[in-house]
């Protein structure tokens, strides 16, 4: 399959660009103050405020690392090669989802040194700790589409980030809306929050629901994208 | 091998291809010559795939492109104008990647026989990035024909190099003009000269003429040019070709 042709090339990318860890060095240092902080001061065996920090920053890092994905292609002429090989646009789309997606991956795994540290010195609930690594991950995909969405839409690398980042945080936010309305509407935009599912998962929760909600909608945003990106053309 | 049958292309209201017809035979090299902003580009980009024309049919190596796109993109070679290669991969490693798209067979020693037939060798391990234009045309020419395509389509492949330059890519193309079915695009007289078989000569989006190269094939008379209003691209491309048989 093409796209993960396509996806190891960009993941090289990844793993060659200073800024990546750069970055991912920035995530580690804010969920290891808050794993910190957690240990010291509440002296709690649980990930769950590291999971709910990474949650938020996410919103802000995924879009500044990633967004350069189909901008870039549009900005230096590549996609033109690359459209005009045998990959279909959903190859094309799928494989930079993957690559990045992966990525995530490897500035996620040391984290898991904080999972060490918690068995070490204490009893942590080990079930709960890896539903919120799969609602993170979870998360993480559906801003990862988002940006991949953002990126087929914009010109620039800016406006890509910053569109990237209001749509994860729309997203993030939009259930807090059925407190103020009510009924099947309010009901409706709770379950559109990817806040309220993720926190799900944070405290241990994993319902089938909040899997295919994620996944529902990390699939319909990516095949916008390649609607998307059809179009452009 | 390629046959275009009324095919127009629109960016709006603005007809950029208007109702193109010609065939390439296997074999053949065919010129696309004309001016800057004539249609070239639209038209390869049509043909290549990477857009899909407004009407008209368009088959190519007996695919329709619009049901068999796909088929036509395995079996086509396409060195776009400006030639925009990933410049964070070394050159062997984007030829590999090109290879892996295209699923080649034997894909290291392919890209080994290319870099080779390229004279990539001492670069193979260099960012592309990094490349003069000159090598960087070579990459691109490299990577059209790495996954041993059909036809081969070459938009401008001189354009931007510096004289020396030139010269020197003359030398890795006119071989692969005995080797595949080419079709290239030229606004330069002597690139058409040099490579190709037949030249259609194309203005306003329109074939407004075409002219047999090669001393054992007969000359074809002008088709509607002075309709197409630009009879003086084509007056000047028998201008240039005559010229070196006045000398």
């Amino acid at each position: 399959m093409n796209a993960l042709v396509v996806a190891k090339r960009e993941f090289e990318t990844f793993l060659v660009s200073p800024t990546a860890y750069l970055i991912g060095a920035f995530f580690l240092f804010i969920t290891g103050i808050v794993f910190s902080f957690n240990i010291v001061v509440y002296e709690r065996a649980t990930l769950a405020p590291v999971f709910e920090t990474a949650g938020v920053s996410l919103i802000f890092f995924i879009p500044i690392l990633m967004s350069h994905l189909l901008v870039r292609e549009f900005q230096r002429g590549t996609l033109e090669l690359l459209m005009t090989s045998p990959v279909a646009m959903w190859e094309i789309v799928l494989g930079k989802f993957l690559a990045a997606f992966l990525f995530l991956m490897v500035i996620l795994a040391p984290t898991v040194a904080y999972l060490f540290i918690l068995i070490y010195y204490g009893q942590p609930d080990l079930p709960v700790i890896w539903v919120g690594y799969l609602g993170l991950l979870l998360f993480g995909g559906l801003v990862i589409s988002l940006v991949v969405l953002s990126s087929a839409m914009c010109t620039s690398q800016l406006t890509a980030i910053i569109l990237s980042i209001t749509l994860a945080a729309f997203f993030w936010l939009i259930g807090r809306l059925d407190s103020v309305i009510n009924g099947e509407v309010g009901t409706i935009l709770a379950y559109l929050s990817s806040q309220h599912h993720f926190l799900d998962f944070v405290v241990g929760i994993m319902t089938l629901s909040n899997i295919t909600y994620f996944i529902t909608m990390i699939v319909g945003v990516l095949y916008l994208t390649t609607h998307i990106l059809k179009m452009r053309l | 091998m390629i046959e275009i049958d009324n095919i127009t292309k629109h960016f709006g209201n603005k007809a950029v291809i208007q109702n193109v017809n010609f065939k390439v035979e296997k074999g053949e090299t065919v010129g696309l010559f004309g001016p800057t902003g004539a249609g070239k580009t639209t038209l390869i980009r049509v043909l290549t795939a990477y857009m899909l024309p407004s009407s008209g049919k368009l088959t190519i190596l007996g695919y329709n492109i619009l049901s068999h796109s796909h088929e036509i993109r395995r079996r086509v070679g396409y060195l776009p104008q400006g030639v925009s290669l990933y410049g964070d991969m070394t050159v062997e490693n984007y030829l590999t990647f090109v290879a892996r798209l295209h699923r080649v067979r034997n894909r290291y020693q392919r890209v080994c026989q290319v870099i080779e037939e390229f004279q990539l060798t001492n670069q193979a391990k260099t960012l592309i990035g990094k490349l003069p234009p000159d090598l960087h045309r070579r990459v691109g020419l490299a990577q059209a024909v790495v996954f041993n395509p059909e036809i081969l389509i070459l938009d401008q492949p001189t354009a931007g190099l510096a004289p020396d330059q030139i010269i020197e890519i003359y030398q890795f193309i006119k071989p692969l003009t005995d080797q595949y079915t080419v079709l290239l695009s030229t606004h330069t007289w002597c690139d058409a000269e040099a490579f190709c078989d037949r030249v259609l000569v194309i203005d306003k989006g329109r074939i407004i003429g075409e002219k047999c190269l090669k001393p054992s094939k007969k000359w074809i008379e002008p088709r509607k040019a002075a309709e197409a209003g630009a009879i003086s691209i084509l007056a000047e491309a028998l201008f240039i070709s005559i010229k070196p048989i006045a000398r």
